[in-house]
């Protein structure tokens, strides 16, 4: 075997330790980058693709009294690709007394559903009479399964369906998002349930969608002349996933997330390289001075790189294959899309080897050409120890305890390393300091929100009446106040991530219901609801309770990932602490052996560890902190505007402050007495060898 | 009673076989100059490291008075090598972060002995001794390597042990600075203390009042 490569292959296995810190930085690095990048390559492509498959429509009209038979008239509009009625009725899903907003969508045949489409596996879970299919996000709202009975409450009248089966209708709102349940039933059902034909949706795909609006204009046309009424037209301009939004906010912060841990795991690269080549000064100089070329060493070394950095890009990008697998399907489920192919472009694995393999081999070019611009002679002499700079050795001198002073100075010993290993540890710390932070001003905007509300239940009717009818139906001692406000239909019903361009829906009465103080909110509620279905129907209502409920579970899902974003830069960050821990005090071994052998105890070189440590993890967790404040400000904006559409209430958690001055105490703590404890086994005479 | 270093049957076996030291029978007493000669690898590095218990024999006795220092524990070494030796290096190996005073006071910090103003007059009486006085607040890297190694010697005295070991003391440095050493030593021999002074140099051996040869890990001469 060549003699240089071997040298390498002893180096790579001599201080395994080491090499296992270059790999696992290496590693860390490009399994964050590889997760990222693959997640938001599979969640990108396959969200609208998944849409796609569903042949979304490009407009809806609504009419009133709408005969389903009708469509075939419509079907030869010119630019009319697909045409299909579907009847949509709010109603109510009672599961132990509880109630549920459930959308209920009529299907004309469930054997050829053209537009908004959902497979159906199995041919014998079409629903008949006084049967349902559950859209499967749905099933954990109110725990509802296939071969249940589920109770729908409509008009005040209870109606059982049987749920035939469960389906993946791609497209629509998380159900467990919003506490809702999406059924699909027949136009028998839909009679027995006494579902009425007005505000009847008509779904059409176009041919040209350039030429959406004269088509509306042609269909608007002949609904007229035959005598329907238009109730409101939306278009569906964008044609995007309806979570298309909040897909778009969870890839700027894989962009941000991506990119971060990149330049993080670079400049821990860096440190660790430059404390291997800390230990091979003496060496290089040995080479030089036989006549080894600065083009040949450096060769060796990146060839080191190389060794180090291939077997950590293997693996990290393996796992990080299998990871993203993971949570693009996490994020899927979410967002209710379908991931058919989890397949990777050939681009994204040479970006990801170049992330793991080319980087490594730059940014270790920083250290190894440093290490060659010391001189032969300086090289040979040199022992490891005595040839630091100690930058501000004066001020610190004037500490009592020795011992504190000698931890300070240690970690003021290097101080481009200090700072490198402080920016990527403050950056982890300030990272995790604003992830809590914005999870504590999201629950603070929520809770202003629920404070602001000044009623408990909001019921939405499906006509509008004057407010001397509600004192009527609803009098009853619970109720301290009642507002009746008149909105438009369309405005409560529109779906989202479409535009409404024309509205001629009737007006509607919402009523906010304050309940008197001490009154059982969830009874009184359903009393009301019960004393208004006698007498008119009910489209939607919740409590505040329900609201706040929902809120939370927006809440948990923005924070859960945020967590998992968030853990991969933490992780780079206490990384980097256990690794500027570990690498101080394994380049200081021979100065340890100095103060064993003229007395020095263990416990002295624990506390002497351990104080320097520390100093460097405390400096860092005030940086963290600082630096979480703009990060703070910046990602709450960002937040706000995508989710509430404003700016959220910026709240400061201590428990954010508190994990991280945890980890930042125990961490140095803990590695510099493992390792303390590692290099007191170690025998003094060893210690102090030169070799 | 006279203060006593004694070997008896010492053996030192490396893992893989190497008999650096074989059979080293040998007496060390207070108030005595010795110096170790012998060529590179014949075993007087590791002889000084286990006279100081640095490093452990791998057969034998090695008796300071009455105690017996091949049965102790890692940590009763350190103490009793605090306290008893003084140990000073070819390199110096001073600690970079602290001045020159600091290093002198380190040894009586680690061992708790003296409050720290006594330290601090304590650590400047052994600057005045080895002459660098002058030097108290300067950092170990702007000082001459002679300087360095009279600090390490005043480090090396900081506990006041009788037994000072002092491996290749002069053997990074020049002839004058040489000689500054050796009759440093000299006069801390007249103060009767030991000195067990590892050495390639024949005539630096020749100051010394006795002069152990040492051949493939025995004792050739002691004379």
């Amino acid at each position: 075997m060549n003699i240089r490569l071997r040298k390498i292959l002893e180096d790579v296995f001599s201080d395994l330790t080491k090499t296992l810190l270059v790999v696992l930085t290496i590693f860390i690095g490009t399994f964050s980058f590889s997760t990222i990048l693959n997640s938001y390559i599979i969640t990108d492509r396959e969200m609208d693709k998944s849409y796609q498959a569903t042949d979304p429509y490009n407009f809806v009209l609504t009419v009133n009294g709408f005969d389903a038979d009708f469509v075939k008239n419509v079907e030869n509009i010119d630019n009319v690709k697909q045409v299909e009625p579907r009847k949509t009725e709010m109603v109510q899903t009672d599961a132990n007394g509880n109630l549920f907003e459930t959308e209920i969508y009529v299907i004309d045949n469930f054997e050829d559903i053209k537009i908004c489409t959902f497979d159906i596996p199995d041919k014998d879970i079409i629903p008949g009479t006084y049967e349902a299919l559950i859209e499967s996000s749905s099933c954990t709202v109110a725990n509802n399964h296939k071969g249940d009975t589920i109770t729908i409450r409509k008009d005040g009248m209870d109606y059982k369906l049987l749920i035939k089966g469960e389906i993946k209708a791609d497209g629509t709102d998380p159900a467990w998002m919003h506490d809702r349940i999406y059924l699909y039933i027949n136009r028998e059902t839909a009679k027995r349930l006494n579902i009425d034909n007005n505000y009847y949706n008509i779904l059409f795909t176009v041919k040209n969608p350039e030429l959406t609006e004269n088509t509306i204009q042609s269909v608007r046309d002949l609904l007229e002349k035959n005598g329907y009424e238009i109730m409101g037209i939306y278009i569906n301009e964008k044609n995007e996933h309806p979570n298309a939004s909040q897909m778009n906010s969870i890839i700027f912060l894989f962009e941000f997330f991506g990119i971060l841990s990149v330049v993080l795991s670079a400049i821990l690269i860096v440190n660790v390289i430059s404390s291997i080549l800390k230990k091979q000064t003496k060496q290089m100089a040995v080479m030089r001075s036989f006549g080894a070329g600065d083009g040949q060493i450096t060769g060796m070394y990146v060839l080191f790189v190389v060794i180090i950095a291939g077997f950590s890009t293997i693996i990290a990008v393996f796992l990080g294959k299998a990871a993203s697998k993971l949570f693009s399907s996490v994020i899927a489920s979410l967002l209710v899309f379908s991931i058919v192919d989890y397949e990777l472009p050939v681009w994204a694995y040479v970006a990801e080897s170049f992330v793991g393999t080319v980087i490594p081999v730059l940014v270790s070019l920083i250290p190894v050409r440093k290490s060659l611009k010391i001189t032969v002679d300086k090289g040979l002499r040199d022992y490891g120890t005595t040839d630091n700079r100690i930058r501000g050795y004066k001020l610190f001198s004037k500490i009592k305890n020795t011992k504190v002073q000698m931890g300070i100075k240690n970690a003021l010993r290097t101080p481009k390393r200090l700072i490198s290993s402080m920016i990527t540890i403050m950056i982890g710390g300030a990272i995790l300091m604003s992830s809590v932070n914005l999870r504590a001003s999201l629950e603070k905007t929520y809770s202003d929100i629920l404070d602001a509300y000044t009623f408990d239940a909001q019921i939405i009717l499906k006509d509008e009446y004057p407010d001397e009818f509600f004192e009527d139906v609803l009098n009853t001692e619970d109720i301290e106040s009642i507002t009746n406000i008149k909105v438009k239909y369309n405005e409560k019903m529109q779906p989202e991530n479409v535009q409404l361009i024309y509205d001629n829906s009737k007006n509607i009465s919402v009523l906010n219901i304050k309940y008197r103080q001490g009154t059982n909110i969830q009874e009184a509620y359903l009393k009301s609801i019960s004393r208004l279905e006698g007498k008119t129907g009910v489209l939607k209502s919740n409590t505040v309770m329900n609201a706040e409920d929902i809120y939370n579970k927006h809440l948990l899902t923005i924070s859960s990932f945020l967590t998992f974003a968030s853990f991969l830069v933490i992780l780079v960050g206490v990384i980097s602490l256990i690794s500027i821990c570990g690498i101080s005090l394994a380049e200081r071994q021979r100065e340890i052996g100095v103060m064993r052998a003229i007395g020095g105890k263990n416990r002295d070189i624990y506390k002497i560890v351990v104080y320097e440590n520390l100093f460097i993890s405390i400096l860092s967790l005030f940086l963290a902190l600082l630096m979480s404040m703009p990060i703070t400000h910046l990602s709450t904006d960002l937040f706000g505007k995508l989710f509430l559409g404003g700016a959220l209430s910026k709240t400061v958690s201590f428990s954010g402050i508190l994990i991280w001055t945890a980890v930042s105490l125990m961490i140095p703590v803990i590695v510099s007495v493992v390792n303390a404890v590692r290099l007191n086994k170690i025998p003094v005479k060893n210690m102090l060898s030169y070799e | 009673m006279k203060e006593q270093i004694l070997l008896e049957n010492i053996n030192k076996e490396y893992m893989d076989g190497r008999n650096v030291l074989n059979n080293i029978n040998l007496q060390f007493e207070k108030g005595k100059f010795v110096a170790v000669l012998g060529e590179s690898g014949c075993g007087k590095t590791t002889l000084l490291n286990i006279i100081s218990g640095i490093d452990r024999p791998s057969g034998g006795k090695i008796m300071f008075n009455e105690l017996e220092l091949s049965t102790m524990s890692q940590k009763e070494l350190t103490r009793w090598r605090g306290k008893n030796i003084g140990i000073v290096f070819q390199f110096f190996q001073l600690i970079p972060t602290l001045t020159v005073l600091e290093n002198v006071m380190l040894p009586m910090e680690f061992n708790h002995v003296y409050d720290k103003e006594t330290r601090r007059k304590k650590a400047l009486e052994l600057l005045e001794k080895v002459n660098i006085a002058e030097c108290g607040d300067k950092m170990p890297q702007s000082i001459s390597g002679g300087e360095q190694q009279r600090t390490a010697i005043a480090r090396a005295l900081a506990l006041d042990p009788d037994f000072i070991i002092a491996d290749e003391p002069t053997g990074n440095l020049d002839s004058k600075n040489a000689e500054i050493i050796i009759s440093l030593f000299r006069k801390l021999v007249k103060e009767g203390k030991t000195v067990i002074m590892v050495t390639h140099s024949e005539e630096l051996a020749g100051y010394t009042d006795r002069i152990i040869r040492m051949k493939d890990g025995k004792i050739q001469e002691n004379e």
